[in-house]
């Protein structure tokens, strides 16, 4: 793992904890968008990993159906635990036991939020296309960005039609375009 | 060569629209050939009909292919040229030391197929292949100011890229709507003749719009530039 990468995801966790811990959910959002940056530029799979499980944390710490339901206090204390777990592997640069962790963190989540939703879409996936497209606002294409997130086109052209990343930057006038495609299909 | 080349996000923001059907009547309006790769078929039949939301969408794409309104390219030439200038394209653009990989095999495939043919154009909805082909500053700009730190432009390879894609045209499935518009295909839509002139701008606006919806990088301004275009604008 690079240097940079791990202290941004060692900071992340840190973060994470202590946002969890104080139920700060806009902090947690934040958090996951930190990672972002690492995952475009280096396609680095563990600051992908992490901005997934972090916004998948602030999007059910905001559910009030999760929080009240019997199994959140198991679930909120299992997480916490992940966190530090996870943090404390990556300070003594335990990268097999920081990977296992975080494989057992996905199930953990997974597991939960598949008794606590009432939505066919799980928060995981969700998470990943979110961020997904943050890595896409970033410059790079929907292609790269469905494979580093595990994903396909699909799910994430449906996700990035509904955001305003395409409302800047034009490089072409539209008549232009408009005169192009007259040229090509030879339309007086 | 008489072609279109589609990409896989072309193709998606169609089939995600309803749309996929304009290809029969614009192909034989075209009279050329209607391309994609395998790579595309791949990501546009062979991944979605496993996946229980899009599999319908899969479907009818799959039978277009079948019709033969999409011919299907596989050539080890384009492949082994795809691989090397992919290569060069995720070789330009460096932050924090590190050349960042912004496209992937099957969009840079898009314009190895349409140099071999001569085509007439490459159909791509995503934004990152076509800012590079028609102003790979605005991609560096965005890359620059998204990931908050200096981006370094490997000259040699942009040259490479730039000068191999130069006379590849980029269209998107906003100009091929706008096509089928002017050939009227898309008027089995406004069949109430009463007030048709203004169905014609709710057709386009709606039209462009829903592919924006699914994904097409087109701005809310160059929608508007469009209706304006054929005086459908309000004010």
């Amino acid at each position: 793992m690079i240097d940079s990468v791990k202290r941004d995801i060692i900071n992340v966790l840190k973060g994470g904890y202590r946002a969890l811990k104080n139920k700060e959910v806009a902090e947690l959002r934040d958090l996951s968008n930190h990672t972002i940056h690492n995952a475009s530029i280096f396609r680095d799979k563990d600051s992908v990993s992490i901005a997934i499980i972090i916004f998948s944390l602030s999007k059910i710490l905001e559910k009030n159906q999760y929080r009240q339901g019997n199994e959140w206090k198991g679930f909120y204390k299992g997480c916490l635990s992940f966190l530090d777990t996870a943090r404390s592997s990556l300070d003594k640069d335990n990268f097999e036991n920081y990977s296992n962790t975080m494989s057992e963190f996905f199930k953990f989540i997974s597991i939960f939020d598949r008794k606590m939703n009432l939505f066919i879409d799980n928060v995981l996936d969700n998470a990943k296309i979110k961020k997904g497209c943050r890595v896409y606002e970033h410059g790079i294409s929907i292609g790269c960005a469905a494979d580093l997130f595990g994903l396909t086109h699909w799910e994430l052209m449906n996700y990035i039609g509904n955001t305003t990343i395409s409302d800047y930057n034009i490089t072409m006038s539209m008549s232009d375009r408009i005169k192009m495609v007259k040229e090509i299909f030879k339309i007086k | 060569m008489k072609a279109l080349v589609f990409d896989t996000s072309s193709i998606i923001s169609l089939a995600l629209n309803n749309l996929l059907w304009i290809i029969r009547p614009l192909k034989k309006q075209f009279k050329g050939s209607f391309i994609i790769s395998e790579a595309v078929r791949q990501e546009v039949i062979d991944k979605p009909i496993k996946n229980r939301r899009f599999m319908f969408e899969a479907l009818t794409i799959k039978d277009i292919l079948n019709e033969g309104y999409l011919s299907l390219i596989e050539d080890k030439e384009i492949e082994d040229k795809t691989k090397y200038l992919v290569n060069v394209a995720n070789n330009i653009f460096k932050a924090n030391n590190s050349y960042i990989t912004i496209l992937q095999h099957a969009e840079v495939e898009c314009i190895v197929i349409a140099k071999h043919f001569n085509a007439d154009a490459c159909v791509v909805d995503e934004r990152t292949l076509r800012f590079l082909v028609e102003d790979y500053n605005k991609l560096a700009d965005i890359l620059k100011n998204r990931l908050h730190t200096n981006i370094e432009i490997n000259q040699e390879n942009l040259n490479i890229f730039l000068n191999y894609s130069k006379d590849v045209k980029v269209i998107r499935s906003t100009e091929l709507c706008i096509a089928a518009y002017e050939f009227g295909i898309l008027d089995r839509y406004i069949t109430d003749r009463k007030i048709h002139l203004e169905l014609r701008k709710t057709l386009l606006e709606g039209v462009l719009w829903g592919l924006k919806f699914r994904g097409c990088a087109i701005s809310e301004t160059e929608i508007n530039d469009a209706l304006g275009f054929y005086g459908l604008l309000k004010g």
